[in-house]
């Protein structure tokens, strides 16, 4: 276990600027992001409050490369994605980030270990991903291992309930070994007792591995134990570039 | 990867896929069979008109009184070209057979009936190397000489007849052919010959309102029979002995048609071009242009029913149109999921297109073991529906043959299964785009 109260490392790993995003609904133009900044460190659990239907999810998008900003820059790793063809960006997507969603998203056709290796198969060519079929079936072991589903891998998505898929959700997003997680909600859709349990995974993970993670959400406990809160309201980032608190009480 | 998995995972989560793969697979066979069958009969067709007849047949025009040169001396100036192999005699006449009627298989006493036959006359020594007629024979008393009988000899002085085996079920009462067709040789058939006077000073009204006509009927033994495998040739063909032919016909000329061996038959189409020259005063024909209509009329059938039945593949398209796209609805969030977890455009285009392929190959290798499983066995369906309906499919006396001809050709099969392959892939396109050009954000808000 590694120290709760370690300090967030100065590396800026994904800093956004400007960032508009507008959609037309009917014939009115709705304003979803007006200029929002904001900075993400290597190594941080970074919570986005706001109330639902601020936008957060959009912020999401747009800086996971899903959505196209109307208007600003994303800066990952020193470039700006957004102007690269979106093929690169899909394949980036893949390697860099993993994206975690309120509804898990599983594909309901395929076992637990199947939605786990689904990012390899989608990195991977044929011959490449049979080349090493047995290190990635045992990385999706182990991260099912991981989130505790271990036991559980020949499951589908409709044998399980919503903690165990989204954990199956969670170790799919690891898949790859992304530089930072994009959580929308992730304990949007569960129950007191599950929520904790997948948060406790998240922050778990966060402390073994300072993985990144981005986690939109509406709920403040989740926030509370995040490095760093920042408020959605009106489309922009506001009152929360304060410091989170970062003395955590993990029930691991 | 993900593609190929979850295109066969798609395929499998899906009864309707399978009804698609099965529309397709009905198409295909459909037409393997359709195409075999056409081509098998076109085919026999030609083999049979060939086996009856020969590669070339003349046919001499000349004037009435205007003596036909020798046989022997036509035969030795054919034979002086040496693509010739050898050449045949024969004399034909119209006669007439008397048989007893028949009321729903009984005889009716007393009661007559009266077909209009040819007589073929031919030299069975020279026949024999100019046409099949030899491997036809089924059944005759010494198979070396198949028109001596020994009652010929004792009762019969005038000679005796080879007749068909359709002729035989025909019109001497043998139900099924299976009792052929020694008892055959113990019968015997009343032909009547008639005999024009075409000298007669005004011969239509020779003899008070009629040709100055006389006629003979002759008892005939049967001394052998045949099968041309030509039901409808057969059916009114009866081979004579050529020179009895000609006693019982009073026939003068030596011969009216000549018919010639090939050493090799593709020469046949320019031979009858030289003969032309050489011959003036022949008719010159080829075998294949006795049957040219019909033959074109098979090849334009074929043609037709192909296009007909390419229809049955074109629904086996539509249904798999319908299916992705229904697909393509039902996974819209699947197809985000895919996208944010970094699948391009590309690989969602190929994963539903490669859905469509699966589905058609399927239904192509289905569709083509189908087709052979009932091309092996049509026959066998067919005698099926005719013993326990009473449905006949394939009746010899509109399409000549008894056995349903097929042909397996690969090249046509390969061509039905690359096609309908290649309409599966078509049809998968049309959603596969519209699943590429999804946008992943509204995909994954979809419910």
């Amino acid at each position: 276990m590694s120290d709760p109260t370690r300090e967030v490392g100065p590396k800026i790993l994904l800093r956004a600027r400007g960032v508009e995003k507008s959609y037309k609904v009917g014939g009115a133009k709705l304003e979803v992001l007006r200029g929002v900044d904001l900075d993400v460190r290597e190594g941080e659990i970074l919570a986005v409050l706001g109330k639902s239907g601020c936008g957060k999810s959009t912020l999401l998008h747009v800086l996971g490369w899903l959505d196209r900003a109307d208007r600003g820059e994303i800066v990952y790793d020193g470039r700006d994605h957004a102007k690269l063809p979106a093929s690169e960006r899909a394949h980036l997507r893949n390697r860099t980030m993993g994206f975690v969603f309120q509804f898990y998203h599983l594909l309901g056709e395929l076992t637990a270990l199947e939605n786990v290796l689904v990012p390899a198969m989608i990195r991977y060519r044929p011959g490449t991903f049979g080349a090493q079929k047995r290190e990635l079936h045992d990385r999706a072991k182990a991260l099912l291992a991981v989130v505790g589903l271990g036991h559980r891998m020949g499951h589908r998505p409709t044998q399980l309930s919503g903690g165990e898929r989204q954990r199956v959700a969670i170790a799919r997003s690891l898949m790859n070994q992304p530089r930072f997680l994009l959580c929308d909600e992730p304990t949007g859709n569960l129950d007191g007792r599950t929520a904790e349990d997948v948060r406790t995974l998240l922050w778990d993970l966060n402390a073994r591995s300072e993985q990144t993670m981005i986690v939109v959400t509406h709920d403040a406990k989740m926030a509370d134990q995040a490095h760093r809160t920042v408020h959605l309201v009106d489309g922009r980032i506001c009152g929360g570039e304060e410091e989170a608190p970062l003395v955590q009480e993990l029930e691991l | 990867m993900y593609v190929v998995f979850l295109a066969l995972r798609y395929l499998r989560s899906r009864l309707v896929n399978f009804i698609a793969v099965g529309g397709v697979m009905v198409g295909v066979a459909v037409l393997i069979v359709v195409t075999g069958v056409m081509d098998g009969f076109r085919e026999k067709v030609l083999e049979v008109l060939r086996g009856n007849l020969s590669d070339i047949v003349m046919t001499p025009m000349h004037a009435p009184g205007e003596p036909l040169p020798a046989y022997e001396e036509m035969d030795r100036r054919i034979r002086q070209d040496p693509r010739v192999e050898t050449t045949s005699p024969q004399v034909e006449a119209l006669v007439f057979y008397l048989y007893p009627t028949r009321h729903r298989g009984q005889l009716s006493v007393g009661a007559y009936s009266v077909q209009q036959m040819l007589a073929v006359g031919i030299d069975y020594e020279r026949e024999k190397r100019v046409s099949k007629i030899a491997d036809y024979l089924v059944a005759a008393n010494d198979p070396a000489r198949p028109f001596h009988s020994p009652r010929a000899t004792t009762h019969y002085k005038e000679g005796s007849v080879m007749v068909s085996r359709t002729f035989a079920k025909r019109y001497l009462g043998l139900e099924r052919e299976i009792l052929l067709p020694e008892s055959l040789l113990e019968t015997d058939v009343g032909i009547t010959f008639a005999y024009f006077d075409t000298q007669a000073e005004d011969p239509a009204n020779a003899s008070g309102g009629g040709l100055a006509a006389t006629w003979n009927t002759y008892q005939l033994p049967i001394s052998a029979v045949y099968d041309g495998q030509d039901t409808s040739l057969d059916a009114a063909r009866i081979y004579f002995d050529k020179d009895v032919l000609r006693r019982l016909a009073r026939i003068e000329d030596e011969y009216h048609r000549v018919r010639v061996k090939l050493k090799d038959p593709a020469d046949a189409k320019q031979i009858k071009e030289d003969f032309k020259e050489t011959f003036p005063f022949f008719f010159t024909k080829t075998w294949k242009d006795h049957r040219a209509d019909y033959l074109r009329a098979v090849n334009n059938e074929k043609v037709l029913l192909a296009i007909v039945l390419s229809f049955i593949v074109l629904l086996g398209g539509f249904i798999i149109l319908a299916t992705l796209t229904l697909t393509v609805v039902e996974k819209t969030r699947d197809i985000g999921v895919l996208g944010a977890l970094g699948a391009t455009r590309g690989g969602i285009r190929a994963l539903f297109v490669g859905n469509g392929l699966l589905i058609g190959i399927a239904g192509a290798i289905l569709g083509v073991g189908l087709g052979a499983l009932f091309q092996a066995n049509v026959n066998g369906i067919k005698n099926f529906l005719a013993d326990t309906m009473n449905v006949e499919i394939f009746p010899s006396d509109i399409y000549l043959f008894r056995e349903i001809p097929t042909i397996w050709d690969w090249s046509t099969v390969a061509w039905i299964a690359g096609g309908s392959i290649l309409m599966a892939f078509v049809a998968g396109l049309i959603p596969a785009i519209r699943a590429a050009n999804m946008d992943p954000v509204r995909a994954l808000r979809h419910e």
